[in-house]
Protein backbone atom coordinates (compact mmCIF):
# COMPACT_ATOMS: atom_id res chain seq x y z
CA UNK A 1 0.00 0.00 0.00
CA UNK A 2 2.77 2.56 0.73
CA UNK A 3 4.12 4.34 -2.24
CA UNK A 4 7.07 4.31 -0.48
CA UNK A 5 7.95 0.64 -0.76
CA UNK A 6 8.17 0.09 -4.34
CA UNK A 7 11.41 1.73 -4.47
CA UNK A 8 13.09 1.26 -1.68
CA UNK A 9 15.96 3.56 -1.41
CA UNK A 10 13.25 5.83 -3.10
CA UNK A 11 15.60 9.06 -2.85
CA UNK A 12 13.86 11.98 -4.86
CA UNK A 13 10.84 11.54 -2.40
CA UNK A 14 12.29 11.52 1.35
CA UNK A 15 9.34 13.71 2.72
CA UNK A 16 6.37 11.63 2.08
CA UNK A 17 6.63 9.41 4.90
CA UNK A 18 7.79 12.17 7.27
CA UNK A 19 4.87 14.52 5.95
CA UNK A 20 2.13 11.92 6.72
CA UNK A 21 3.69 11.57 10.36
CA UNK A 22 3.84 15.58 11.08
CA UNK A 23 0.12 15.86 9.76
CA UNK A 24 -0.75 13.00 12.00
CA UNK A 25 1.68 14.52 15.03
CA UNK A 26 -0.30 18.10 14.18
CA UNK A 27 -3.70 15.71 14.46
CA UNK A 28 -3.04 14.45 17.54
CA UNK A 29 -1.86 18.17 19.22
CA UNK A 30 -4.81 19.66 18.20
CA UNK A 31 -6.96 16.84 19.75
CA UNK A 32 -4.70 17.32 23.04
CA UNK A 33 -5.29 21.21 22.78
CA UNK A 34 -9.03 20.54 21.85
CA UNK A 35 -9.30 18.19 25.24
CA UNK A 36 -6.94 20.71 27.30
CA UNK A 37 -9.08 23.37 26.12
CA UNK A 38 -12.64 21.82 26.51
CA UNK A 39 -11.39 20.68 30.04
CA UNK A 40 -10.23 24.19 30.61
CA UNK A 41 -13.12 26.19 29.15
CA UNK A 42 -15.64 23.82 30.92
CA UNK A 43 -14.15 24.84 34.68
CA UNK A 44 -13.75 27.65 33.91
CA UNK A 45 -17.36 28.28 32.39
CA UNK A 46 -18.26 26.82 35.32
CA UNK A 47 -16.43 28.46 37.48
CA UNK A 48 -17.69 31.90 35.81
CA UNK A 49 -21.18 31.54 36.01
CA UNK A 50 -21.13 30.06 39.52
CA UNK A 51 -19.28 33.01 40.34
CA UNK A 52 -21.55 35.58 38.91
CA UNK A 53 -24.71 33.13 40.20
CA UNK A 54 -23.17 33.71 43.85
CA UNK A 55 -22.99 37.01 44.36
CA UNK A 56 -26.34 37.81 42.95
CA UNK A 57 -28.96 38.69 45.50
CA UNK A 58 -31.86 36.64 43.84
CA UNK A 59 -31.98 32.72 43.66
CA UNK A 60 -34.53 30.91 41.20
CA UNK A 61 -36.99 28.91 42.85
CA UNK A 62 -39.20 27.16 40.00
CA UNK A 63 -40.58 30.02 37.67
CA UNK A 64 -39.47 32.41 40.16
CA UNK A 65 -36.96 34.05 42.05
CA UNK A 66 -36.57 34.25 45.72
CA UNK A 67 -34.50 35.34 48.67
CA UNK A 68 -31.80 33.04 48.18
CA UNK A 69 -30.87 30.58 51.32
CA UNK A 70 -33.32 32.15 53.81
CA UNK A 71 -35.83 29.75 54.99
CA UNK A 72 -39.78 30.71 55.71
CA UNK A 73 -39.58 29.02 58.59
CA UNK A 74 -36.68 31.23 60.02
CA UNK A 75 -38.81 34.55 59.56
CA UNK A 76 -42.17 32.58 61.14
CA UNK A 77 -40.07 31.88 63.74
CA UNK A 78 -39.04 35.00 64.57
CA UNK A 79 -42.31 36.70 64.07
CA UNK A 80 -43.75 34.04 66.66
CA UNK A 81 -41.25 34.68 69.35
CA UNK A 82 -42.43 38.21 69.17
CA UNK A 83 -46.02 36.84 69.72
CA UNK A 84 -47.82 37.31 66.22
CA UNK A 85 -50.10 34.88 65.22
CA UNK A 86 -49.11 33.38 62.15
CA UNK A 87 -50.99 30.81 59.64
CA UNK A 88 -50.52 29.51 56.96
CA UNK A 89 -53.47 29.96 53.84
CA UNK A 90 -53.38 26.22 52.59
CA UNK A 91 -53.24 26.34 48.66
CA UNK A 92 -51.41 29.49 48.38
CA UNK A 93 -48.48 29.04 49.89
CA UNK A 94 -49.07 32.32 51.91
CA UNK A 95 -48.45 32.91 55.34
CA UNK A 96 -50.38 35.90 57.45
CA UNK A 97 -48.61 37.38 60.99
CA UNK A 98 -50.67 39.26 62.88
CA UNK A 99 -50.29 41.18 66.11
CA UNK A 100 -52.33 44.02 67.43
CA UNK A 101 -50.77 46.31 70.22
CA UNK A 102 -53.22 48.90 71.86
CA UNK A 103 -54.46 50.73 68.57
CA UNK A 104 -52.14 49.49 66.06
CA UNK A 105 -51.99 46.09 64.00
CA UNK A 106 -49.35 44.85 62.88
CA UNK A 107 -49.83 42.91 59.42
CA UNK A 108 -47.54 40.89 57.20
CA UNK A 109 -47.53 38.18 54.52
CA UNK A 110 -45.23 36.11 53.04
CA UNK A 111 -45.32 34.32 49.94
CA UNK A 112 -43.51 31.19 50.10
CA UNK A 113 -42.08 28.98 47.15
CA UNK A 114 -39.88 25.74 47.30
CA UNK A 115 -39.17 26.90 51.58
CA UNK A 116 -38.03 30.26 50.29
CA UNK A 117 -39.32 34.00 50.14
CA UNK A 118 -40.37 35.60 46.75
CA UNK A 119 -42.55 38.15 47.57
CA UNK A 120 -44.01 39.54 50.99
CA UNK A 121 -46.24 42.69 52.38
CA UNK A 122 -46.18 44.18 55.66
CA UNK A 123 -48.57 46.66 56.53
CA UNK A 124 -49.38 49.03 60.14
CA UNK A 125 -52.33 50.03 60.63
CA UNK A 126 -52.69 52.75 63.62
CA UNK A 127 -55.00 55.82 64.83
CA UNK A 128 -51.91 57.41 65.81
CA UNK A 129 -50.84 60.67 63.94
CA UNK A 130 -47.00 60.07 63.82
CA UNK A 131 -45.08 57.07 62.21
CA UNK A 132 -43.98 54.78 65.55
CA UNK A 133 -40.65 53.68 66.66
CA UNK A 134 -42.52 49.73 67.24
CA UNK A 135 -43.78 50.75 63.22
CA UNK A 136 -40.75 52.01 62.05
CA UNK A 137 -38.80 48.85 63.54
CA UNK A 138 -41.20 46.45 61.81
CA UNK A 139 -41.30 48.11 58.58
CA UNK A 140 -36.97 48.49 58.42
CA UNK A 141 -36.65 44.51 59.75
CA UNK A 142 -38.42 43.33 56.56
CA UNK A 143 -37.34 45.65 54.46
CA UNK A 144 -33.41 44.89 55.00
CA UNK A 145 -34.37 40.83 55.04
CA UNK A 146 -33.16 40.02 52.02
CA UNK A 147 -29.71 41.85 52.59
CA UNK A 148 -28.91 40.79 55.95
CA UNK A 149 -25.74 39.48 55.10
CA UNK A 150 -24.66 42.46 53.34
CA UNK A 151 -24.68 45.50 55.35
CA UNK A 152 -23.85 47.70 53.03
CA UNK A 153 -27.31 47.01 50.71
CA UNK A 154 -29.02 46.86 54.31
CA UNK A 155 -28.22 50.57 54.82
CA UNK A 156 -28.99 51.68 51.46
CA UNK A 157 -32.36 49.82 52.32
CA UNK A 158 -33.06 51.95 55.02
CA UNK A 159 -31.56 55.04 53.84
CA UNK A 160 -34.27 54.51 51.19
CA UNK A 161 -37.59 53.73 54.12
CA UNK A 162 -36.97 55.97 56.83
CA UNK A 163 -37.43 59.20 55.60
CA UNK A 164 -40.22 58.09 53.36
CA UNK A 165 -42.59 56.85 56.02
CA UNK A 166 -43.25 60.37 57.25
CA UNK A 167 -42.95 61.56 53.69
CA UNK A 168 -46.85 61.42 53.03
CA UNK A 169 -46.65 60.01 49.89
CA UNK A 170 -46.23 56.42 47.82
CA UNK A 171 -43.03 55.45 46.37
CA UNK A 172 -41.32 53.08 44.59
CA UNK A 173 -37.62 51.57 44.08
CA UNK A 174 -35.61 48.61 43.12
CA UNK A 175 -32.36 48.05 45.09
CA UNK A 176 -30.34 44.99 44.45
CA UNK A 177 -33.37 43.33 41.48
CA UNK A 178 -36.02 43.53 44.43
CA UNK A 179 -38.88 45.70 43.79
CA UNK A 180 -39.61 47.85 46.44
CA UNK A 181 -43.13 49.72 47.02
CA UNK A 182 -44.10 51.82 49.84
CA UNK A 183 -47.70 53.33 50.58
CA UNK A 184 -47.29 56.17 52.95
CA UNK A 185 -49.81 58.44 51.88
CA UNK A 186 -51.30 58.36 55.09
CA UNK A 187 -49.56 57.66 58.18
CA UNK A 188 -52.02 55.58 60.00
CA UNK A 189 -51.81 52.78 56.91
CA UNK A 190 -48.38 52.36 56.05
CA UNK A 191 -47.69 49.47 53.72
CA UNK A 192 -44.22 47.76 52.35
CA UNK A 193 -44.41 45.57 49.35
CA UNK A 194 -41.69 43.81 48.15
CA UNK A 195 -41.44 41.33 45.40
CA UNK A 196 -38.64 39.57 44.72
CA UNK A 197 -39.35 39.02 40.37
CA UNK A 198 -39.83 36.62 37.95
CA UNK A 199 -36.85 34.73 36.08
CA UNK B 1 6.94 6.95 -20.55
CA UNK B 2 5.86 5.48 -17.41
CA UNK B 3 4.50 8.48 -15.77
CA UNK B 4 4.36 7.18 -12.18
CA UNK B 5 7.65 4.87 -11.88
CA UNK B 6 6.19 4.64 -8.20
CA UNK B 7 3.07 2.40 -9.54
CA UNK B 8 4.17 -0.87 -11.20
CA UNK B 9 0.39 -1.24 -12.37
CA UNK B 10 0.60 1.78 -14.52
CA UNK B 11 3.66 -0.27 -16.33
CA UNK B 12 1.53 -3.95 -17.78
CA UNK B 13 4.14 -3.87 -20.95
CA UNK B 14 7.83 -3.52 -21.00
CA UNK B 15 8.75 -0.26 -22.47
CA UNK B 16 7.82 -0.68 -26.10
CA UNK B 17 10.63 -1.66 -27.96
CA UNK B 18 9.21 -2.62 -31.48
CA UNK B 19 7.48 -5.69 -31.33
CA UNK B 20 7.00 -8.34 -33.94
CA UNK B 21 3.83 -6.49 -34.84
CA UNK B 22 5.02 -3.18 -33.97
CA UNK B 23 2.72 -2.36 -31.88
CA UNK B 24 2.25 1.66 -30.69
CA UNK B 25 2.99 2.14 -27.46
CA UNK B 26 -0.34 2.40 -25.08
CA UNK B 27 -1.62 5.89 -24.35
CA UNK B 28 -0.87 7.28 -20.89
CA UNK B 29 -3.71 6.28 -18.54
CA UNK B 30 -6.07 8.95 -18.76
CA UNK B 31 -6.16 9.53 -14.97
CA UNK B 32 -2.56 9.84 -14.66
CA UNK B 33 -1.92 12.69 -11.99
CA UNK B 34 1.07 15.07 -12.05
CA UNK B 35 3.53 13.69 -9.17
CA UNK B 36 2.16 14.95 -5.81
CA UNK B 37 4.36 14.82 -3.09
CA UNK B 38 2.72 15.36 0.10
CA UNK B 39 4.10 18.48 2.24
CA UNK B 40 4.00 19.02 5.90
CA UNK B 41 1.93 20.72 7.40
CA UNK B 42 3.05 24.76 6.67
CA UNK B 43 2.51 27.18 9.48
CA UNK B 44 -0.95 28.67 8.75
CA UNK B 45 -2.52 25.42 8.74
CA UNK B 46 -0.66 24.32 11.75
CA UNK B 47 -1.86 28.22 13.66
CA UNK B 48 -5.35 27.22 11.71
CA UNK B 49 -6.07 23.73 13.26
CA UNK B 50 -4.74 24.69 16.34
CA UNK B 51 -7.22 27.82 16.38
CA UNK B 52 -9.66 25.60 15.28
CA UNK B 53 -9.06 22.93 18.39
CA UNK B 54 -9.22 25.78 20.68
CA UNK B 55 -12.48 27.42 19.41
CA UNK B 56 -14.16 23.80 19.18
CA UNK B 57 -12.53 22.62 22.81
CA UNK B 58 -13.74 26.22 24.39
CA UNK B 59 -17.09 25.84 23.17
CA UNK B 60 -17.97 22.26 23.37
CA UNK B 61 -16.53 22.76 27.60
CA UNK B 62 -17.27 26.60 27.97
CA UNK B 63 -21.04 26.09 27.09
CA UNK B 64 -21.50 23.50 29.26
CA UNK B 65 -19.80 24.47 31.84
CA UNK B 66 -21.31 27.90 31.86
CA UNK B 67 -24.55 26.61 32.02
CA UNK B 68 -23.82 23.91 34.85
CA UNK B 69 -22.51 26.39 36.90
CA UNK B 70 -25.49 28.69 36.30
CA UNK B 71 -28.31 26.01 37.25
CA UNK B 72 -26.26 24.05 39.94
CA UNK B 73 -25.77 27.32 41.82
CA UNK B 74 -27.34 29.07 44.39
CA UNK B 75 -26.66 32.18 45.41
CA UNK B 76 -24.90 33.28 49.06
CA UNK B 77 -27.86 34.42 51.02
CA UNK B 78 -28.79 35.71 54.21
CA UNK B 79 -29.60 31.68 56.47
CA UNK B 80 -31.71 33.70 58.87
CA UNK B 81 -33.39 37.00 59.15
CA UNK B 82 -32.05 40.18 60.69
CA UNK B 83 -31.87 40.91 64.02
CA UNK B 84 -34.57 43.08 65.54
CA UNK B 85 -34.77 46.34 67.20
CA UNK B 86 -35.52 46.30 70.93
CA UNK B 87 -38.77 48.66 69.59
CA UNK B 88 -40.02 46.07 67.65
CA UNK B 89 -43.68 44.63 68.19
CA UNK B 90 -43.70 42.30 71.07
CA UNK B 91 -46.80 41.17 71.98
CA UNK B 92 -44.80 40.98 75.53
CA UNK B 93 -46.18 45.13 75.64
CA UNK B 94 -49.63 44.20 74.44
CA UNK B 95 -50.81 44.77 78.13
CA UNK B 96 -50.64 47.51 80.22
CA UNK B 97 -47.77 46.98 82.55
CA UNK B 98 -47.80 46.37 86.37
CA UNK B 99 -51.68 46.40 86.51
CA UNK B 100 -54.24 44.64 87.43
CA UNK B 101 -58.59 44.11 86.96
CA UNK B 102 -58.23 44.53 90.70
CA UNK B 103 -56.81 47.44 90.94
CA UNK B 104 -58.96 49.77 89.17
CA UNK B 105 -62.15 47.53 89.45
CA UNK B 106 -61.92 47.18 93.39
CA UNK B 107 -59.47 49.57 94.88
CA UNK B 108 -60.38 52.75 92.73
CA UNK B 109 -64.15 52.31 91.47
CA UNK B 110 -66.16 50.35 94.22
CA UNK B 111 -64.53 50.37 97.11
CA UNK B 112 -64.21 54.26 97.45
CA UNK B 113 -66.17 55.04 94.97
CA UNK B 114 -69.50 53.01 95.65
CA UNK B 115 -69.28 51.99 91.74
CA UNK B 116 -70.93 48.64 90.71
CA UNK B 117 -68.81 46.26 88.08
CA UNK B 118 -70.24 43.51 86.28
CA UNK B 119 -68.95 41.34 83.42
CA UNK B 120 -70.71 42.13 80.31
CA UNK B 121 -72.09 40.26 78.20
CA UNK B 122 -72.19 42.34 74.71
CA UNK B 123 -69.73 41.13 72.42
CA UNK B 124 -68.66 44.20 71.48
CA UNK B 125 -65.06 44.95 72.14
CA UNK B 126 -62.73 47.92 71.88
CA UNK B 127 -59.89 45.89 72.23
CA UNK B 128 -59.05 42.25 70.99
CA UNK B 129 -59.72 41.19 74.66
CA UNK B 130 -61.30 38.54 75.93
CA UNK B 131 -63.60 39.61 78.61
CA UNK B 132 -65.01 42.85 79.38
CA UNK B 133 -65.93 44.46 82.56
CA UNK B 134 -68.55 47.91 82.94
CA UNK B 135 -68.63 49.80 85.81
CA UNK B 136 -70.70 52.64 86.66
CA UNK B 137 -71.50 54.71 89.49
CA UNK B 138 -74.43 54.29 92.20
CA UNK B 139 -75.17 57.66 93.00
CA UNK B 140 -77.74 59.80 92.03
CA UNK B 141 -76.98 61.77 88.78
CA UNK B 142 -74.07 60.46 87.51
CA UNK B 143 -76.22 57.99 84.49
CA UNK B 144 -73.37 59.67 81.95
CA UNK B 145 -70.66 58.42 83.99
CA UNK B 146 -69.13 54.36 83.23
CA UNK B 147 -65.97 52.82 83.06
CA UNK B 148 -65.05 49.73 80.67
CA UNK B 149 -62.30 47.54 81.10
CA UNK B 150 -61.24 45.11 78.72
CA UNK B 151 -58.79 42.27 79.33
CA UNK B 152 -58.02 38.70 78.90
CA UNK B 153 -56.52 37.81 82.41
CA UNK B 154 -56.42 39.44 85.90
CA UNK B 155 -53.15 41.04 84.79
CA UNK B 156 -53.42 40.97 81.06
CA UNK B 157 -55.57 44.72 80.56
CA UNK B 158 -55.78 45.69 76.60
CA UNK B 159 -58.14 48.97 77.45
CA UNK B 160 -59.38 50.54 79.90
CA UNK B 161 -61.94 53.55 79.29
CA UNK B 162 -63.48 56.53 81.19
CA UNK B 163 -66.65 58.37 79.81
CA UNK B 164 -67.83 61.58 81.39
CA UNK B 165 -70.96 62.81 79.71
CA UNK B 166 -70.57 66.08 81.67
CA UNK B 167 -70.26 69.32 80.02
CA UNK B 168 -66.57 70.68 79.36
CA UNK B 169 -65.45 72.50 82.86
CA UNK B 170 -67.44 69.66 84.62
CA UNK B 171 -65.61 69.17 87.83
CA UNK B 172 -66.71 65.68 88.00
CA UNK B 173 -64.84 64.91 84.73
CA UNK B 174 -61.77 66.54 86.27
CA UNK B 175 -61.74 64.53 89.24
CA UNK B 176 -62.54 61.28 87.29
CA UNK B 177 -59.92 61.43 84.80
CA UNK B 178 -57.26 62.93 87.25
CA UNK B 179 -58.21 59.94 89.63
CA UNK B 180 -57.97 57.27 85.91
CA UNK B 181 -54.12 58.42 85.64
CA UNK B 182 -53.08 57.80 89.39
CA UNK B 183 -54.78 54.47 89.24
CA UNK B 184 -53.57 53.05 86.30
CA UNK B 185 -49.84 53.58 87.82
CA UNK B 186 -50.72 51.57 91.70
CA UNK B 187 -47.34 50.48 92.24
CA UNK B 188 -45.36 53.63 90.35
CA UNK B 189 -45.92 57.07 92.58
CA UNK B 190 -43.78 59.07 90.21
CA UNK B 191 -45.79 57.66 87.16
CA UNK B 192 -49.30 58.24 89.00
CA UNK B 193 -48.24 61.75 89.37
CA UNK B 194 -47.34 62.62 86.19
CA UNK B 195 -50.27 60.74 84.78
CA UNK B 196 -52.39 62.39 87.57
CA UNK B 197 -51.03 65.63 86.36
CA UNK B 198 -52.02 65.71 82.73
CA UNK B 199 -55.14 64.25 82.67
CA UNK B 200 -56.28 67.21 85.07
CA UNK B 201 -55.28 69.87 82.81
CA UNK B 202 -56.25 68.50 79.92
CA UNK B 203 -59.77 67.39 81.17
CA UNK B 204 -61.52 69.39 78.46
CA UNK B 205 -58.97 68.78 75.33
CA UNK B 206 -59.77 67.05 72.02
CA UNK B 207 -57.92 64.13 70.57
CA UNK B 208 -55.05 64.63 73.06
CA UNK B 209 -52.48 62.01 73.64
CA UNK B 210 -49.52 61.40 75.83
CA UNK B 211 -47.17 58.23 76.25
CA UNK B 212 -46.32 57.75 79.92
CA UNK B 213 -44.88 54.89 81.66
CA UNK B 214 -45.56 52.25 77.72
CA UNK B 215 -49.24 53.82 78.55
CA UNK B 216 -50.91 55.68 75.96
CA UNK B 217 -53.63 58.10 77.27
CA UNK B 218 -56.07 60.11 75.14
CA UNK B 219 -58.67 62.30 76.07
CA UNK B 220 -61.34 63.27 73.18
CA UNK B 221 -64.59 65.18 73.49
CA UNK B 222 -67.08 63.35 71.56
CA UNK B 223 -68.05 61.50 73.88
CA UNK B 224 -66.06 63.28 76.30
CA UNK B 225 -63.80 60.38 77.64
CA UNK B 226 -60.59 59.01 78.43
CA UNK B 227 -58.61 56.21 77.16
CA UNK B 228 -55.62 54.13 78.30
CA UNK B 229 -54.15 51.44 75.96
CA UNK B 230 -50.75 50.00 76.05
CA UNK B 231 -48.28 51.80 73.62
CA UNK B 232 -47.45 50.38 70.37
Amino acid sequence: MTMANVQPPAPPLPSAGDAKRAWRRLRLIALAVAMVVLVAGGAGGYLLTRGVKKTSYRASCGTLRCIPSLPVSSVIDALKGRGFACAEKAGVDTWTCQLRIGDTHYESRIGEKDGLIYKFDNSVRTERSEVADAAKAFLVWFAAMPFSNDPVLAEEIDGWLIPRLSGGADTKVTIGGYFYSLTAASQQYLRLDVWVGTR
Amino acid sequence: MNPDPTNPQRTPYPPSAGGPWHQPAPPPPPFARPARVPRKPGAAATILLILGAVIVGGLCGGGPGAVAGYVTTQPDGPTAPPSMRPEFPDAARRYLPDLKVADLADDWLVKPNGYRCAPSDSPTRISEAKNRMSCEPTEEGLSAVDALIEYDGDTQLQYVGVTCGFKPGANYCKTLFANLGDAIFPRRPELAKQAQEWAGKNVDGDNITTTIGGVRLTIELSPHRMTVIPDA
